[in-house]
């Protein structure tokens, strides 16, 4: 029994230094990764002249593809600001997802849509469609909206792909406001790149809490005043420009944001579109048009860009934050699992030698790993007399690590593209990252168990998520 | 005569107002889509020269709003980089009188609007 | 900006290695309490240190007895790593070689040993209750007892947490400097740039000037309210064209810019470099593009961009020459660009010299750019492009052709069709529609009916409406006999809002 204790005291002690030594050693080579592609980045795009290109007529046609469901209030304003990007060849295609406010009425009545007989291709299967409209009206010639019946985010792209025929499409959230030449930076990475085919690019998700939005543009940028949010600045700047810029350059992204992404439309449903039954739908994409390009041997890239081109309003509620989270979990958890078969297959490559075991241990098994230390800890308390200065130089090395990543985070989006102009706006960030490993990360952990649990039992709900959208005539308080 | 300019193109604006002022036109500038809009309702125009990529309200909504809601007959010129051949068959669709396409020469602005304001 | 930063931390570094290496000299003695049955030498052995040092540390000679109670001094550096020696062979679990009998100094060992490894770390070496002095010391003091006791682990640790901590302050600092420094080129930027402006527009419509005031070239020489200059000059440039166009060239010349120009173009950091053609190609200084002649195929994609899209404005007579080149590579991005950079000239070369190329990238350049600028005497070469292997050519001949819109080269793509795939059908049922064939009607009708996609199907029968009043009949007829499907894609081809 004594001795059962002691190898278990060992493999955990260990096991747990082991592994808190492979993330530690993982965050920095990403962060010098993604610190040399951003400087590689940003001297490129420093003096293209974006403006001569966005008239070209022969940049490739683009479908905006934007699912909604009881967006009521703001639907009328995000579609216009989809309407007024500055790009040559595009179209925009709402999809209400058999939405149970009057999102629909608002939108025919506002944009002068009639209905139109359209031949309805189902080359992904989805719920049916009750309609496809048409404005009357020359000036919105731009958009096209389907009605169908309510089948979730996955299954309302899939019809948005099934009627859109250009050759890319851009999957985004519909009410995220899109810089005006997000399309055009979207598509360059595609067009550079005459070695592989470029089937997927992503770009960086900014959180538009508390900014000045006027007619669907972003006119003052503000660090949010919900506590809430700004720690999720903190977490997205240092995801995105730490993380996925890392990714990018070993081509091993797993995962562009279903906020803002680009994809090329035959590979997609070659692959199959969007899959269903899975809330982590972005993610499983990805991960199959990866898989398809591999078995078919072709040679493919999916790149990422840190340019700042989509806003979007982020949970400021704790509990909106943990439905959430916990989805995001699930999510994970249903893609790995189903592609498992990439775990340490060299014959996947960077996806199956990096990519995929990279999100298995340390995205997915971090929040389980950190709980076992912590009750490991309150064990070892309980029992003996732990070795109080090891313990706090520990602590108060991870605590620093974490610290030191969040200012470099700062430090990167300041030498980049410094959104936030105002200085004491990067003081509240480094603020922020003081007491985000106190208060926002135990919480992140918590709803990380509880997607665990809820993956477990099989709950595969979408939870409801309440955003309060950019309308001027809206009061934000707070 | 008044002319208003929607462009958000600060050297443009400069460039092409320096031009008409010279003919001894009076030229507003606006620069964007609802400033122009509510120029329009208050002032008495005798031609609109828009760019087609205007922050909150485009070009094409502009010209539609003019045409269909204010009902107003003025002279309508479009100014704008995008080439694109089925943008311009939009915009004349929707009432513009004339496209110039940027580059330009302001002394092609110049004489176009001098045309259209000799057909009124 | 960023040495400075680095000189900082390694000085940092170097500062506090040193200290503590010294913190670690001036180490502290533990004392060790005489128990009964204890001697010299057993002590000796026990900590492994030299009997005569300890002698000499404590001021007797080989003839003192030691006695119990009595405090004896050992040096702490010394016992450091020989107590992670004693560990081991505890940990080994065999019978302690170093120790001879079983003293209680040893069971005070053994016992805390355990009591340490139950709290979980195996690295920490001993703090038995004897080495903790029972006099008094300070936190201080006893830090750096901790320090010199400690291995190398900890010591890293303890290392790195001075390290962050250093640099997130370091981090600060380096944000704000930079902040007042942009702060400050604001500031000289605004103050400038409105009348610059107005200058510059000035000189578009004053019909005498051709002189500028002294004043302004001495502003000049800054390079801060050269770079306004230049880009505001520029802009403006970018969106004129005639007589306008030349005069801020002139005003380009007198104001002593090209100069700048031309050192930007030999600069060694390639983005100053790419920036420095871009000003030379606007400005159509000729004489400079032996400069840019080198780049033209540069491995820097961005730099061979621009230096192509510079070579075009600068050689009207023949911009496209780097195509000649069997090694150049033109991606999708640079053909864009150099659209934009041909209209600029208004002098498109014949692309029939390169249609043929066996530079994959060249040549489907050359089909793209034959389709744009109709250059109908190359159909036969585009044309015979539609045999070739590899799908991406012929999809660009396909387009070509469809943007020619000639009639002649329709048989070909007919008899293409039933070899291809969707895409590629797709692309020629596009390029027969633009061709506004009536001959092409039979040819749709059997698409319509017969195949199998639905976007094919949709396609054609948008191309028989398109045929005016021969096709629409023909629609028509087939709507009136066709099944509901058939039905469905007849009215949604003919709905022209879709």
């Amino acid at each position: 029994m004594y001795e059962l204790i002691k190898i278990l005291n060992f493999l955990i002690e260990n096991g747990i230094f082991v592994y808190a030594i492979a993330i530690f050693i993982s965050y920095i080579v990403m962060a010098i990764l993604s610190g040399t592609e951003m400087i590689r980045y940003m001297r490129k795009n420093s003096f293209v002249d974006y403006s001569a290109i966005i008239s070209s007529p022969y940049a490739p046609p683009v479908t905006i593809l934007a699912p909604a469901y009881n967006e009521g209030n703001t639907i009328v304003e995000n579609i216009r600001s989809l309407l007024s990007i500055h790009y040559s060849d595009f179209e925009v295609i709402v999809i209400n997802d058999g939405s149970k406010d009057d999102s629909l009425e608002k939108i025919i009545a506002h944009y002068q849509l009639e209905k139109v007989d359209f031949m309805v291709n189902y080359v992904i299967p989805t719920k049916p469609v009750r309609g496809v409209y048409k404005s009357t009206n020359k000036a919105y010639s731009k958009l096209l909206v389907i009605d169908k019946e309510n089948g979730g985010k996955a299954d309302s792209l899939n019809a948005g792909i099934n009627i859109s025929s250009k050759k890319y499409f851009a999957g985004i959230d519909v009410d995220c406001i899109l810089e005006e030449d997000a399309i055009l930076k979207m598509i360059k990475p595609i067009l550079e790149d005459s070695q592989n085919r470029v089937i997927a690019t992503g770009g960086v998700i900014r959180i538009a809490n508390s900014c000045k939005v006027k007619d669907g543009k972003i006119v003052e940028i503000n660090l949010p005043k919900n506590l809430i949010a700004r720690f999720q600045v903190l977490e997205y700047t240092r995801a995105f420009l730490m993380g996925r810029m890392a990714w990018s350059r070993l081509n091993g992204l797993l995962l562009i944001s279903g906020a803002f992404g680009v994809f090329d439309r035959e590979i997609v449903v070659k692959a199959g579109g969007y899959d269903r039954n899975t809330v982590g739908e972005d993610m499983e994409l990805i991960v199959r048009m990866r898989r398809y390009m591999i078995e078919n041997e072709l040679k493919y890239k999916i790149v990422y860009i840190p340019d700042p081109l989509c806003w979007t309003e982020v949970p400021d509620k704790v509990r909106v934050l943990s439905r959430q989270r916990n989805r995001w979990t699930r999510g994970t958890m249903e893609t790995l699992f189903k592609h498992m078969t990439l775990f340490l297959n060299p014959k996947y490559g960077n996806l199956g030698m990096l990519g995929h075991p990279y999100w298995f241990f340390f995205e997915w098994l971090a929040p389980i790993i950190e709980t076992i230390g912590i009750f490991y800890f309150i064990l070892v308390l309980g029992m003996g007399n732990p070795d109080w200065p090891f313990f706090f130089l520990l602590l108060g090395f991870t605590y620093l690590f974490a610290v030191t990543y969040s200012a470099w985070a700062i430090i990167f989006e300041e030498f980049t593209f410094a959104r936030y102009r105002r200085k004491r706006d990067v003081f509240r960030l480094l603020v922020i990252s003081l007491l985000e490993p106190l208060f926002y990360h135990p919480l992140n952990v918590w709803f990380a168990l509880r997607g665990n649990y809820d993956y477990l039992i099989g709950n595969i709900s979408w939870g409801k998520m309440e955003k309060k959208g950019f309308t001027d005539k809206k009061k934000i308080t707070k | 005569m008044k002319i208003l300019v929607c462009e958000d193109d600060f050297m443009m604006i400069k460039a092409i107002e320096h031009k008409l002022k010279s003919e001894g036109y009076l030229v507003d500038v606006v620069t964007d889509g609802n400033q122009a809009i509510e120029k329009i309702r208050q002032g008495d125009y005798a031609l609109v020269m828009t760019d087609l990529l205007m922050p909150f309200v485009g070009g094409l909504e502009l010209i539609n709003t003019i045409r269909n809601e204010l009902l107003l007959k003025m002279p309508i010129i479009v100014l704008s980089r995008l080439g694109n051949e089925d943008t311009i068959i939009e915009a004349f669709k929707l009432g513009a009188d004339d496209y110039i396409t940027k580059p330009f020469s302001p002394n092609e602005v110049s004489i176009r609007v001098k045309r259209l304001l000799i057909k009124r | 900006m960023k040495h400075s930063v680095c000189i900082f931390f390694f000085v940092t570094l170097l500062f506090l290695q040193s200290y503590l290496t010294y913190g670690q000299e001036s180490s502290v003695f533990i004392h060790h309490v005489v128990k009964s049955d204890e001697n010299v030498s057993q002590i000796s052995k026990f900590y492994n240190v030299p009997e005569d040092s300890i002698r000499s540390w404590n001021s007797f000679d080989s003839n003192f007895r030691i006695l119990p109670g009595m405090k004896l001094k050992i040096r702490k550096q010394l016992i450091a790593s020989n107590q992670l020696f004693i560990k081991d062979k505890l940990a080994s679990d065999t019978n302690p070689v170093v120790l001879s009998d079983k003293s209680d100094s040893l069971k005070n060992v053994q016992s805390s040993d355990f009591k340490v490894s139950a709290s979980g770390n195996d690295y920490l070496p001993l703090l038995s209750e004897s080495v903790v002095a029972d006099n008094k010391q300070s936190f201080y003091e006893i830090f750096l007892h901790f320090y010199s006791k400690a291995n190398y682990l900890i010591k890293t640790i303890l290392f790195l947490n001075l390290f962050f901590l250093a640099s997130v302050i370091s981090m600060l600092i380096v944000i704000l400097n930079r902040r007042l420094k942009d702060s400050y080129i604001d500031f000289r930027r605004s103050k400038c740039q409105d009348r610059y402006r107005d200058f510059i527009t000035d000189w578009l419509y004053e019909e005498h000037t051709s002189f500028v005031p002294e004043s302004l070239l001495l502003e000049l020489r800054d390079w801060v309210n050269r770079d306004v200059f230049t880009s505001e000059l520029l802009s403006l440039h970018a969106n004129l064209t005639g007589d306008s166009a030349d005069k801020l060239v002139e005003l380009f010349q007198l104001a002593g810019l090209k100069k700048y120009s031309i050192r930007k173009a030999s600069h060694s950091s390639w983005n100053v470099k790419a920036k420095g053609f871009r000003e030379l190609a606007q400005m159509k200084i000729k004489e400079e593009s032996k400069l840019i002649s080198k780049y033209l195929n540069s491995g820097n994609e961005v730099l061979r961009i621009e230096a192509q899209m510079a070579w075009i404005q600068l050689n009207p007579n023949d911009p496209l020459s780097f195509c000649d080149d069997p090694e150049v590579n033109l991606t999708e991005w640079g053909l864009l660009n150099s659209l934009v950079a041909l209209k600029k000239i208004d002098a498109v070369p014949d692309f029939r010299r390169w249609l043929s190329s066996s530079n994959k990238s060249v040549a489907l350049f050359a089909l793209k750019m034959s389709g744009v600028f109709k250059q109908f005497d190359n159909i036969d070469l585009v044309t015979h492009r539609l045999d070739d292997i590899d799908l991406d050519i012929r999809h660009e001949a396909i387009c070509a052709l469809g943007k020619m819109a000639v009639p002649s080269p329709g048989n070909g793509l007919r008899q293409l069709f039933l070899t291809e795939g969707s895409e590629n059908k797709t692309e020629i049922i596009r390029s027969l529609i633009m061709m506004s064939d009536s001959s092409n009607i039979p040819f749709f009708e059997e698409v319509l009916l017969t195949e199998t996609e639905i976007s094919l199907r949709i396609l054609s029968a948008r191309g028989l409406v398109s045929l005016d009043s021969v096709g629409e009949d023909r629609v028509n007829s087939l709507y009136k006999e066709g099944d509901p499907v058939l039905k469905t894609i007849i009215i949604h081809a003919k709905d022209e809002r879709i």
